[in-house]
C-alpha cells in the first residue's frame, strides 16, 4: 500500500514533464535540478521516494514527448538530434504526425523492453560493469574514432582532376572533423574554465547543446524560409509490425547501451545499434530513435534503483544521488511499474499534442513560429546561465552551424561531451587544459 | 559485411593479446588500433581511391535536357569500342543535384541477353531517396544495341541518384566484354599487402603487439570480406583482379552483420575479463547459454538462404555485382 500512494506523484511528474517537454530546449535536466534544491529546503512536504517517484514521471514524460520540440519546431537536443532530420523531412512530405506517433511507438516498445528485462537487471548490469570499468576509456575512444571514420563523402562527382575530385569529396568531411574538434575544445574549456555561476553548475552544458544543436538548425528554418505544408492526420500508420520489431530491437540495443555506458546519448548509441543491425528503412530509423532515446532517459534513471548494482548514470541520478539514496527491490519494482504507467499516459499525451502542434505549424507562418523558439532559445540560456550561457552558446552556435552549411553529420558536435570524458577517464584530461591554458 | 562489423572485428581481434588488455586498463588506447585497421579498407576505397579513379567516358546529364537515347548510344559506343580495341575504358555515370536535399534519379540497365544498354529517367528523390510524390516525368526510354558479345552481369536497373555516382570498367575478358561494377573497391586496399604495411606502420610506431593489432585488423577485414560472393584482390601487386568469394553471405544482410557484431562484443567481453587480476565470467555459461540465440539466428539465416537459393537461381556475375551495388548503398545511408 505504501508503494501506491506514490502513484499520484509519477503521475504529476508525468503531466509537468508533458509540458516542459514543449519547450524547445528546456531539458528535463533543468528543471529537475530546480526541483531537488527545491526539495533539499522542503523535505516536510514531500518524502524522498515521493520526490524520487516525481522525478521518474518527469523522466518518463520528458523522454516521450520531447520529439514534439525536434520534428515540430527543429529544435532538437543531444538526444533528439538524429530524430530532426528525418522528421523534418516527414513534416516537408505532410506526414509530421506520423513521425511523431512513430517515435512514441518505438518509445512504448522501450517501456516493454524495461518491463521484461528489469528482473534480470542486476546481475547482469554488475557483472558488464564490473569487467568494463577499467577500459572506459578507450571504448569511448573506439565510438570517437568510429563516428569519424565511418562519415562518408558526399561530394567528389565533378572536378577535372582526380586531386580535384578528392578535395571537392574533403571539404565536408574535414569540416565534420573540425567540428568535432572545435566542440571537444569548448567541452573541454567548460570543464574546467565554465563561465557559468557556480551555483548553476549543474545547467553548465545547456548553453553549449543549445548553441551546438538547437539554435542553428531554428536559424536554418529561419532563412531558408521553410513552408511546412498541409499536415496529414494519419488514422493507421504505414509501418508493418516486423518493422516496428525491427525498430524496437534496435532501438533497445543502442538505448542500453547508451543507458548504461557513460557520455554515450540515446542518439549515438540508436546510430550504432542501426548499423550494427543494418537497418535502412526511415520508419525503422524513427522508431529504433524512439526506442532509444526512452531507453537512454528512462532506462539510465532505472539504473539508480537497482537493488544490488545501484548504478548512478545521467544527469537524473547524479542529481538525485546527492540527496537520496533508494533501498529494496520493492521500490525498485514499483519504479517499473511506474514507468509502464507513466510510458503509456505520456503515449497518450503526445497524440494530442502532436495534434496540438500540427494545428499550430499549419495556422502560424513557419518563419515566426521558428522566431519564437529562438527567442525562448535565448531568454532560456539566459534564464539559467546568465551572461556567462549567452557567451557560451555564441561560441558554440558557429561551430553547431558548421555542419549545417557544409552537409557534414551535426553528430560531431558531441566532441563537446566525448572529448573531455575520454581525456579525463584516461587520466589525460588534466594535461591537455594545462595546454590550453585552463589550468 | 557493414562498416560497423569491420570496425568492431578489429578492435575483438585486439583483445586477444593480453599485453594490450592490460596496458588498455592502465590507460593505454592501443585496442583502438584494431577498430582503425578493421574499417581501414573500406576507408581507402570509398574515400580516396572512388575519386582518384580517371573516367573515360562520363556521363553528366542536365536535369532540364536529359537525353536518355543520347546516353544510351553514348554507353553501348564505349562498349563496342572495348570490343574492337581490346582495350579498358572506366565509365563514371554523374549524379544530378536539383537543390540542397533534392535530386533527379535515373537508371540504366545492362540488357546482356539481348545486347542492350537501357537508361531511363526517374522521380526526383530526397537525399533518404524518397521520391517525391508525382515527380516521375513520362519520359522517353534510351534503348541502344551492343554489338559485342557480353559477359553476363547484374541485370537489374542501377540508379544513379544522390550524392556520388556508380562507375564502371568495361574490359575484354575471355573473348566478351566483361561490364564490372564500381572497379575501384577492393583492390590494393583488401590485399594481403595492406595488412602488412598497416601493420608495419603500427608496429614501428607503437611497437610489436600494436603492429600485430592492425595488421590482423586489416586481414580480418579482408577475410570477411570472402565470405561473399565477390572477394578481393588478395594478392596485389602480383594479381588484378578480384577474387571469387565464398558465397555464404551478402554484404549487407542483417543477420550475418548482427552476429558477427553480436559476437564480437562477446569476445571483446570475455577478454577484457579472461585477462583481468580476477575473472569472473563462467566460460561454460558465456558461450554455452548466454551466446547461444546468434548461432541460432545465424543457422535459421542460412536455412532461409538455401531454401531461397533453390527457388531463385541467379548467375555468380550477377550476384557480385549486386553486392557492390548493395555496399555503395550503405555508403549513401551512413
Amino acid at each position: 500500500m505504501e508503494y501506491l500512494a506514490l502513484v499520484p506523484y509519477a503521475i504529476a511528474g508525468t503531466l509537468l514533464a508533458s509540458i516542459l517537454a514543449l519547450i524547445p530546449a528546456l531539458h528535463v535536466y533543468n528543471i529537475a535540478g530546480i526541483f531537488i534544491l527545491l526539495a533539499v529546503s522542503a523535505q516536510n512536504f514531500m518524502g524522498s521516494n515521493e520526490l524520487a517517484m516525481l522525478l521518474v514521471g518527469m523522466i518518463v514524460g520528458y523522454a516521450m514527448l520531447n520529439t514534439i520540440s525536434a520534428i515540430f519546431l527543429g529544435a532538437p537536443d543531444d538526444s533528439t538530434i538524429f530524430i530532426v532530420l528525418p522528421g523534418q523531412k516527414y513534416l516537408l512530405m505532410s506526414r509530421g504526425y506520423e513521425a511523431t506517433v512513430l517515435t512514441g511507438i518505438g518509445a512504448l516498445g522501450g517501456v516493454l523492453i524495461l518491463i521484461v528485462l528489469s528482473p534480470f537487471a542486476s546481475t547482469i548490469l554488475g557483472t558488464i560493469r564490473a569487467i568494463m570499468l577499467p577500459h572506459l576509456h578507450w571504448i569511448l575512444g573506439v565510438i570517437i574514432v568510429y563516428m569519424l571514420m565511418a562519415e562518408w563523402p558526399k561530394g567528389g562527382d565533378r572536378g577535372a582532376t582526380g586531386l580535384a575530385r578528392l578535395w571537392d569529396a574533403w571539404k565536408g568531411l574535414g569540416i565534420g572533423i573540425l567540428t568535432f574538434i572545435l566542440s571537444g575544445i569548448l567541452g573541454i574549456v567548460l570543464m574546467y574554465k565554465s563561465p557559468v555561476p557556480l551555483e548553476m553548475s549543474f545547467q553548465n552544458l545547456l548553453p553549449a547543446f543549445v548553441g551546438l544543436f538547437a539554435v542553428p538548425w531554428v536559424l536554418e528554418n529561419i532563412l531558408s524560409g521553410t513552408e511546412i505544408p498541409k499536415q496529414h492526420i494519419a488514422t493507421t500508420f504505414d509501418a508493418p509490425p516486423s518493422m516496428i520489431a525491427r525498430g524496437i530491437f534496435s532501438g533497445a540495443l543502442g538505448g542500453l547501451f547508451a543507458a548504461f555506458f557513460p557520455v554515450v546519448t540515446g542518439g549515438v548509441g540508436g546510430y550504432l545499434a542501426g548499423h550494427a543491425t543494418a537497418q535502412r528503412d526511415d520508419r525503422v530509423f524513427i522508431i529504433s530513435q524512439g526506442a532509444s532515446k526512452f531507453l537512454y532517459y528512462v532506462g539510465a534513471f532505472l539504473l539508480f534503483f537497482l537493488p544490488a548494482a545501484r548504478i548512478t548514470k545521467g544527469g537524473m541520478a547524479g542529481m538525485l544521488a546527492t540527496i537520496y539514496t533508494p533501498e529494496g527491490a520493492g521500490l525498485y519494482y514499483t519504479t517499473v511499474a511506474m514507468i509502464a504507467l507513466c510510458g503509456v499516459l505520456a503515449f497518450l499525451l503526445l497524440l494530442g499534442y502532436a495534434r496540438v502542434a500540427v494545428w499550430l505549424v499549419q495556422k502560424v507562418n513557419y518563419r515566426y513560429i521558428s522566431f519564437v523558439t529562438l527567442f525562448l532559445l535565448v531568454a532560456l540560456v539566459y534564464f539559467f546561465t546568465g551572461i556567462g550561457g549567452i557567451a557560451i552558446m555564441l561560441v558554440a552556435t558557429p561551430i553547431g552551424w558548421l555542419p549545417v552549411l557544409w552537409g557534414s553529420r551535426r553528430m560531431n558536435c558531441l566532441g563537446v561531451l566525448l572529448v573531455p570524458i575520454t581525456l579525463n577517464l584516461a587520466g589525460l584530461g588534466p594535461t591537455v587544459a594545462q595546454w590550453l591554458g585552463l589550468l | 559485411m557493414k562498416g560497423i562489423s569491420h570496425f568492431i572485428t578489429g578492435v575483438a581481434v585486439g583483445t586477444f593479446f593480453p599485453d594490450a588488455v592490460q596496458a588498455a586498463a592502465a590507460g593505454s588506447f592501443v585496442l583502438v588500433l584494431g577498430g582503425i585497421g578493421g574499417i581501414l579498407p573500406d576507408f581507402l576505397d570509398f574515400r580516396f581511391a572512388r575519386f582518384l579513379e580517371e573516367p573515360d567516358i562520363l556521363i553528366d546529364p542536365h536535369p532540364a535536357e536529359f537525353e536518355a537515347q543520347k546516353i544510351a548510344n553514348e554507353i553501348a559506343a564505349g562498349i563496342d569500342r572495348v570490343g574492337e580495341t581490346r582495350k579498358k575504358l572506366i565509365l563514371k555515370c554523374n549524379t544530378m543535384r536539383l537543390g540542397p536535399d533534392w535530386w533527379q534519379q535515373y537508371s540504366l540497365k545492362f540488357d546482356t541477353k539481348n545486347g542492350y544498354v537501357i537508361v531511363k529517367l526517374g522521380p526526383i528523390v530526397n537525399t533518404s531517396q524518397i521520391p517525391l510524390p508525382e515527380s516521375e516525368r513520362i519520359w522517353p526510354e534510351g534503348r541502344a544495341k551492343i554489338h559485342v558479345p557480353l559477359l553476363p552481369t547484374y541485370g537489374e536497373f542501377t540508379t544513379v541518384d544522390i550524392f556520388s555516382g556508380p562507375s564502371f570498367a568495361i574490359e575484354w575478358r575471355n573473348e566478351r566484354v566483361e561490364i564490372d561494377f564500381i572497379p575501384w573497391h577492393r583492390q590494393y586496399s583488401h590485399s594481403f599487402f595492406m595488412a602488412l604495411l598497416f601493420g608495419l606502420v603500427c608496429g614501428l610506431l607503437f611497437g610489436v603487439t600494436a603492429g600485430l593489432i592492425g595488421g590482423l585488423a586489416v586481414l580480418a577485414h579482408v577475410l570477411e570480406d570472402q565470405l561473399g560472393y565477390l572477394g578481393s584482390n588478395l594478392l596485389w601487386p602480383l594479381t588484378k583482379v578480384r577474387s571469387t568469394g565464398l558465397k555464404l553471405i551478402h554484404a549487407t544482410d542483417a543477420i550475418p552483420n548482427f552476429f558477427t557484431v553480436g559476437t564480437s562484443v562477446y569476445i571483446i567481453l570475455f577478454n577484457l575479463d579472461r585477462f583481468s587480476a580476477q575473472p569472473i565470467l563462467d566460460p561454460i555459461f558465456f558461450w554455452g547459454v548466454l551466446w547461444l540465440p546468434f548461432p541460432i539466428i545465424l543457422a535459421y539465416f542460412f536455412y532461409n538462404k538455401i531454401v531461397t537459393d533453390r527457388a531463385k537461381r541467379v548467375s555468380l556475375l550477377e550476384q557480385q555485382e549486386a553486392d557492390l551495388i548493395a555496399e555503395t548503398q550503405e555508403v549513401v545511408d551512413a
